[in-house]
């Protein structure tokens, strides 16, 4: 029943992306390149989109625990880092360039357009590439301070935005800072970088 | 401004914060992208069903589009192959390295007002503009 709803959830995502245009890179394009013939409709893309999940988010975030699942599995970093903004830079880049992201291109690989293909294809080999390298980072000593973000970062990673940070714990359920740090399970890396690094320091 | 869409791109938008939304109301999870599938990718054990269940949705949706309005399932812009390719893989290791996409950060984190996910956006808008400008204008929009 859960996947039956999570696979729902994809398909109204997808069925949104095409009604919007973000399936079309043109329009993406259009959008980015303000300088040319300006289509803003992405805007209102964005717009109903964040809205939308604003007002829902706070009533569903009420909850002690989701209806399908056991609890609410979000990110809780604040910290801005060298890898948000680069990685960013880079996503923004290939973006502009391709008119693709990830949804557009998954939603977009059943026309079997050849574009979309590769596109994918090599979206998908930039994504393994990262991640296996993020694995031997994590698992080598010599990688340094930065490796050691990465071992819990490696499971949690993955719930998309992990990187955002906690409003969830700021407005709905407020905790003293130690409480907090308790609730940091898996999906904080800061964490074991600290045991890591006390680890590791007495050999250096 | 002769395609500019502004009732459907609204229309889109609100199905797409309802289906990110439906993820965490009834799975708690956040309904970002790059995240599900590159997780999915460097797979571990017991967590790829819902991501492929999520996947799997997605290229349904897809295909419905396909069949009910084609139209809106085009590439149209001019890219050659090696464009193609290095978009991909500029998209692919970007969303895995800044921990999101434009539905993780776009929409998930913006609607959380999460403060990493305001400064994600504002940097991939501004790369975004500054790529699809370059190509547009100096290039004249083929690469």
């Amino acid at each position: 029943m859960a996947l039956f709803l999570t696979f729902f959830w994809g398909l109204l995502f997808s069925i949104g992306l095409s009604v919007s245009g973000m399936t079309q890179p043109t329009k993406v394009v259009g959008f980015l390149n303000f300088l040319g013939d300006w289509d803003p409709s992405l805007m209102f893309v964005m717009g109903g989109a964040v809205t939308t999940y604003f007002i829902i988010s706070r009533i569903a975030l009420k909850r002690s625990k989701p209806i399908a699942s056991g609890s609410f599995q979000l990110p809780t970093r604040r910290d801005i880092d060298g890898r948000l903004v680069i990685g960013a830079a880079i996503f923004g880049a290939g973006w502009g360039l391709g008119g693709f992201c990830p949804g557009p291109a998954l939603a977009s690989l059943v026309t079997l357009d050849s574009n979309m293909i590769i596109f994918v294809m090599s979206m998908s080999v930039g994504m393994y590439i990262y991640g296996t390298l993020e694995a031997r980072r994590a698992h080598d000593p010599d990688g340094g301070a930065g490796a050691c973000e990465t071992l819990a970062s490696a499971s949690t990673q993955d719930v998309g935005a992990s990187a955002v940070a906690g409003v969830f714990a700021d407005n709905v359920t407020p905790l003293s800072a130690a409480h907090r740090s308790d609730r940091r399970l898996p999906n904080d890396r800061r964490l074991p970088n600290v045991a890591w690094d006390a680890n590791l320091k007495p050999a250096a | 401004m002769e395609n500019f869409t502004p009732v459907a791109s609204l229309i889109g938008g609100v199905l797409i914060g309802l289906a990110a939304v439906g993820m965490l109301l009834f799975d708690g999870r956040i309904g970002g992208v790059s995240g599900i599938f590159g997780g999915f990718l460097n797979a571990k054990h017991g967590d790829t069903a819902w991501r492929a269940a999520f996947i799997g949705g997605l290229m349904a949706g897809g295909l419905v589009m396909l069949m009910l309005k084609p139209d809106t399932m085009t590439f149209g812009i001019d890219r050659s192959v090696l464009s193609v390719v290095v978009a991909g893989i500029l998209v692919g290791i970007g969303a895995r390295l800044g921990s999101g996409c434009t539905s993780g950060h776009g929409v998930c984190g913006i609607g959380r007002l999460a403060p990493r996910s305001l400064v994600a956006s504002a940097v991939f808008m501004s790369t975004g503009a500054a790529a699809a400008i370059v190509v547009g204008e100096v290039f004249g929009g083929k690469i």
